[in-house]
């Protein structure tokens, strides 16, 4: 894989502030920024189904045992992985810009921002329906979803400006 | 064998995506009580929307047959009030008491043919004047099963293809008495059993409950015999039935409270009292 240094040290970093600082943060219970998933956004373009998958089952399974959620982050996400594929010919294209290798990037992908926001949104909705499991308190589940995904989308993004540089360099 | 390898070759990505997810699912399931309890209602509240959407597709596509038994029900219901008006002369003006609660229709939602127990779950409970004990008849009026439990909107009754629903019996032309069950296997035959052997069996004769039968209204068509043989101590007849009702066919039925269930089970729940010979010689 090109760029396999910074790719371990763009997850390491990504994970680490999952687990020490967001998990952590108690302001607000609609507040629950889920950034990991930005590490399988920006997975290279080319990476196969299964590879993803097996990304997709180690990132979510280390989530679950750092949040004591048996099995809830491998169920939200292993289906933003598999489906990854269908989801950036749904809402992405790729540009005829050549020399960034296979990182999704504004770059290398137009409509970038739309391909992000359905990641972000589609692990969230998952995320937070399997966390409920009712539409008892629909307002609640509801206003939480919306102000994670926002607060998700936001930290990905931020997490992209700094990273996609290192890791689509020549 | 080949094409099984090259077919799991092709397709191992999403089976195994598919196996994991259920994996992952059934792993947050059994994590905590609230994950069982909200993930049981779920996969209730789906298997219900299952139900009721096939259910629907079902009574569509059965709606001409439902027609046709509903004219021919009209027809012979039609014949039965002539006959009585010319049974009454015409100076007499007979009124007659329609109790409406002691009929309900109503739909089945699921029904299941293929256990032992088999149940029947319909969409009317205790809000509709449900109770326990009321018999369950087809629109032809044939024995289908007796409810046995009800919530304020559904009710489960016992099918006739219930191996615990035992009936009391008789022939209609000869009037001898048995028991009738479903043995379990074939849905379509059940059997009536401990018929004297000195009755007069044919083919094709119906058998009826009676009244003492705890689950259906007294005369209510069970079945039709299709063959009779002796025990192996040449005392009794055991019948085989072929059902009325195609019990894998439900779609409307109707609720009966005709009969005193309760009366017969506090009759039966009371010791037999005995009876002195010297008392019956006096």
């Amino acid at each position: 894989m090109k760029h396999l240094k910074q790719y371990i040290l763009f997850f390491t970093i990504v994970l680490a502030s999952q687990v020490l600082l967001f998990n952590n943060l108690t302001f607000s219970t609609y507040f629950a920024p889920l950034v990991y998933i930005v590490c399988i956004i920006m997975m290279p373009l080319g990476t196969s189904s299964l590879k993803m998958m097996i990304a997709a089952i180690l990132i979510g399974g280390l989530m679950d045992l750092s949040m004591g959620t048996m099995g809830l982050n491998v169920i939200a996400t292993l289906p933003v992985a598999y489906f990854r594929r269908p989801i950036l010919s749904l809402t992405a294209s790729y540009t005829d810009v050549d020399g960034d290798g296979d990182t999704p990037s504004p770059m290398r992908l137009t409509r970038f921002n739309n391909y992000v926001i359905a990641m972000v949104v589609l692990h969230n909705l998952i995320f937070f329906g399997f966390e409920h499991l009712t539409l008892a308190n629909f307002g609640f589940i509801a206003l939480r979803f919306l102000c994670s995904t926002l607060a998700s989308t936001a930290l990905v993004y931020l997490f992209i400006i700094i990273f996609t540089p290192k890791l689509t360099r020549r | 064998m080949h094409k099984l390898i090259y077919f799991l070759k092709k397709t191992y990505v999403p089976i195994l995506f598919v196996l994991i997810e259920i994996g992952a699912i059934c792993l947050y399931a059994d994590s905590s009580p609230y994950s069982q309890a909200r993930t049981l209602a779920a996969s209730h509240y789906i298997a219900g929307w299952g139900d009721r959407l096939f259910g629907s597709m079902r009574s569509y596509l059965s709606l001409r047959r439902d027609n046709i038994a509903l004219t021919e029900r009209i027809a012979e219901l039609e014949s039965r009030l002539n006959a009585y008006k010319q049974m009454v002369p015409d100076n007499v003006e007979v009124e007659l008491e329609l109790d409406n609660d002691q009929y309900i229709a109503c739909k089945v939602v699921s029904n299941s043919i293929n256990h032992l127990q088999n149940y029947i779950i319909i969409n009317k409970g205790l809000n509709d004047g449900v109770r326990i004990g009321m018999s369950v008849l087809t629109a032809q009026g044939y024995a289908v099963g007796s409810i046995t439990n009800c919530t304020e909107n559904f009710s489960v009754a016992a099918s006739l293809l219930n191996t615990s629903v035992k009936v009391s019996a008789r022939l209609s032309v000869d009037k001898s008495m048995g028991l009738f069950y479903w043995p379990g296997g074939d849905s379509q035959i059940a059997l009536f059993t401990n018929v004297p052997k000195y009755a007069q069996i044919e083919t094709g004769d119906m058998v009826e409950a009676i009244d003492f039968s705890e689950y259906f209204p007294d005369g209510t068509i069970l079945g039709s015999v299709e063959s009779a043989e002796l025990t192996d101590d040449q005392t009794m007849y055991t019948c085989t039935v072929r059902l009325a009702a195609d019990m894998s066919r439900l779609d409307n039925v109707i609720l009966v409270d005709g009969h005193n269930i309760e009366q017969v089970k506090r009759l039966k729940r009371e010791p037999i009292p005995v009876i002195n010979a010297e008392d019956n010689n006096e």
